[in-house]
């Protein structure tokens, strides 16, 4: 069960964007717990989790993680275990002597968003003026400096029209892979839904242009979100590969909040439990858990896609908005309510 | 034992590129995508001249033109060496070698004159060596052809067409990549593989659709 897991540690809630489409738990929710580990906590929590548990990645997240002061310690202390370092920033902060400082420092991957061709666009839905240009400027400079790049694009109404336009400036500024998510709902998506919810066809044909360009470049343009065949079938893509969710699986991500409090995963609010109070092996092994991951959508019980770890899309997401994991994803309820 | 094996890989690539018919690989290469098991610095030559053989007017003066020329004179000289009472292997070697670089040198400017004015060939000093290089070895194929059908004259002329079929091609690949390897600042005029090639060609098309600035930085 400890085998081959990462964390995604929520460094701080502060952001300098105010993405339409972010799943962050606390934009939704205003009880959620506000307070901030302060750096030796952190540093005692990453002491813990290496010990207890022997990750191999571990995803430096937010808010924006760059806004904290104490980043580099954070990150040196990780660094000393020799863990693999992905930095998930929106790209803004970032400047060239920065980037050099992060690379130097250890970090092995930057993940930044880009979220259309179009400056507009992007600006639209990041919510922060000059926000497209800074990331444009910011990944070729990463490049440049000879660091690991991951660009990811989030599929919404609004931008998905022009996802392979998208995809080919991340190729031609020398993104090492793609992440392309449908957009999942939760956070602040939950108050946009209507606007940002692709259909199902537009869904299709930007995979299929996603795919092409897999093909045609040599690059690997992945889903994060899964994608149950019962709406789309993932076969039909072959070049790109679309991850199932992890949660109870061979190779889960937990999330760590800002206060400490460990999740099931990023998209997920359930809290079940603090670090600085519990063993993660105290946590994971927890009724609250187990419940959690045993659950799947009622209308899926029987399906033969369960058995390749299908849980009819994203179960964390099903959670965030109907309260209620025995339901499916929004997403796919959206497109296969006729159906179910 | 790193540079054992780097020196190893050098001459795998070379006596590749130099044992095998470069055009058909050339067009084999053209329908294969790229692996990491392509050894890139080999890889871009073939990449380069399989654009430049899709013009088909340098397509002649490279698969047509340069190897009859070739083959003209590989013969009018052997049968002159032929004639001389002493005849000496080693100065036959040397004076193929002599015309072929000349004439590599003549019909790669060609090649290169006709790729500038027929398309606005996005060429760099590597682009134009890959083409040099390709004309070369073509031109070392034919020549070799040449001294091999003069091999009732003089057993020699086998030896001679041998050296010019693998020898002088690989040995000249192989010290062009190792003095392009060795000096640090003469790195950047190594190839690099086709991919990064055609994201070069798709980052320029997206800057002249005003897709992205006037100003980035090609950082491939």
């Amino acid at each position: 069960m400890m085998g081959n897991l990462s964390y995604i540690l929520e460094l701080t809630k502060v952001c300098n964007n105010n993405c339409k489409y972010c799943y962050n738990v606390w934009k939704a929710d205003t009880h959620y717990p506000c307070e901030e580990l302060s750096s030796s906590q952190w540093q005692t929590i990453i002491d813990k989790i290496i010990l207890e548990t022997k990750p191999q990645v571990v995803g430096l997240s937010g808010g924006e993680p760059l806004t904290r002061k104490d980043f580099f310690e954070i990150l040196a202390h990780l660094k000393k275990h020799h863990l693999f370092v992905n930095l998930i920033t929106n790209g803004t902060l970032l400047n060239r002597e920065l980037i050099k400082k992060c690379h130097a420092g250890g970090v092995d991957m930057f993940e930044l968003p880009l979220l259309s061709s179009s400056p507009k666009i992007h600006d639209e839905l990041t919510r922060n003026p000059g926000a497209w240009q800074k990331v444009i400027e910011n990944i070729s400079e990463i490049k440049k400096q000879g660091a690991s790049l991951a660009v990811v694009m989030v599929l919404t109404k609004q931008n998905i029209f022009d996802a392979k336009a998208t995809a080919e400036i991340a190729i031609a500024l020398g993104a090492d892979s793609i992440l392309c998510n449908r957009f999942n709902i939760g956070g602040m998506g939950i108050r946009y839904k209507n606007e940002l919810f692709p259909s199902l066809e537009e869904l299709d044909i930007a995979y299929s242009e996603l795919n092409n360009l897999a093909k045609e470049y040599e690059i690997n343009i992945n889903s994060g979100i899964p994608l149950p065949p019962c709406i789309l079938d993932p076969k039909k893509y072959e070049k790109m590969i679309f991850s199932q969710c992890q949660i109870g699986g061979p190779n889960p991500y937990y999330a760590i909040d800002p206060a400490g409090n460990l999740r099931p995963c990023n998209h997920s609010s359930l809290i079940l439990g603090n670090l600085l109070e519990s063993s993660i092996k105290d946590l994971l092994t927890s009724e609250k858990f187990k419940q959690y991951s045993a659950s799947s959508p009622q209308k899926c019980q029987g399906c033969r896609e369960q058995k390749n770890q299908c849980r009819g899309g994203c179960m964390a997401s099903a959670e965030v908005y109907y309260k209620d994991c025995s339901k499916p994803d929004p997403f796919v309820f959206e497109n296969f309510k006729h159906r179910l | 034992m790193n540079i054992v094996n780097s020196v190893f890989q050098k001459i795998v690539k070379t006596t590749y590129a130099a044992s095998i018919n470069p055009v058909s690989q050339v067009m084999c290469y053209y329908t294969v995508p790229t692996t990491p098991k392509v050894p890139n610095s080999f890889s871009d030559i073939l990449f380069n001249v399989s654009i430049a053989l899709e013009n088909t007017l340098a397509q002649i003066i490279t698969l047509i033109l340069s190897p009859l020329s070739a083959i003209y004179f590989s013969i009018i000289s052997s049968l002159n060496l032929a004639k001389r009472a002493s005849f000496s292997a080693l100065y036959a070697i040397y004076k193929a070698f002599i015309r072929i670089i000349f004439l590599s040198l003549i019909f790669s400017a060609i090649s290169f004159l006709v790729l500038i004015v027929k398309d606005n060939f996005d060429f760099n000093l590597w682009t134009y060596f890959s083409l040099f290089i390709i004309e070369f070895i073509i031109i070392c194929l034919s020549t070799s052809l040449g001294y091999f059908l003069m091999f009732f004259k003089s057993k020699k002329f086998i030896g001679i067409s041998f050296a010019l079929t693998f020898f002088i091609p690989a040995f000249l690949i192989f010290v062009v990549i190792l003095f392009l390897d060795t000096i640090p600042a003469l790195n950047k005029y190594l190839p690099k593989d086709a991919q990064t090639f055609k994201k070069s060609k798709l980052l320029n098309r997206l800057i002249a659709e005003g897709k992205l600035p006037k100003n980035t930085k090609n950082s491939l």
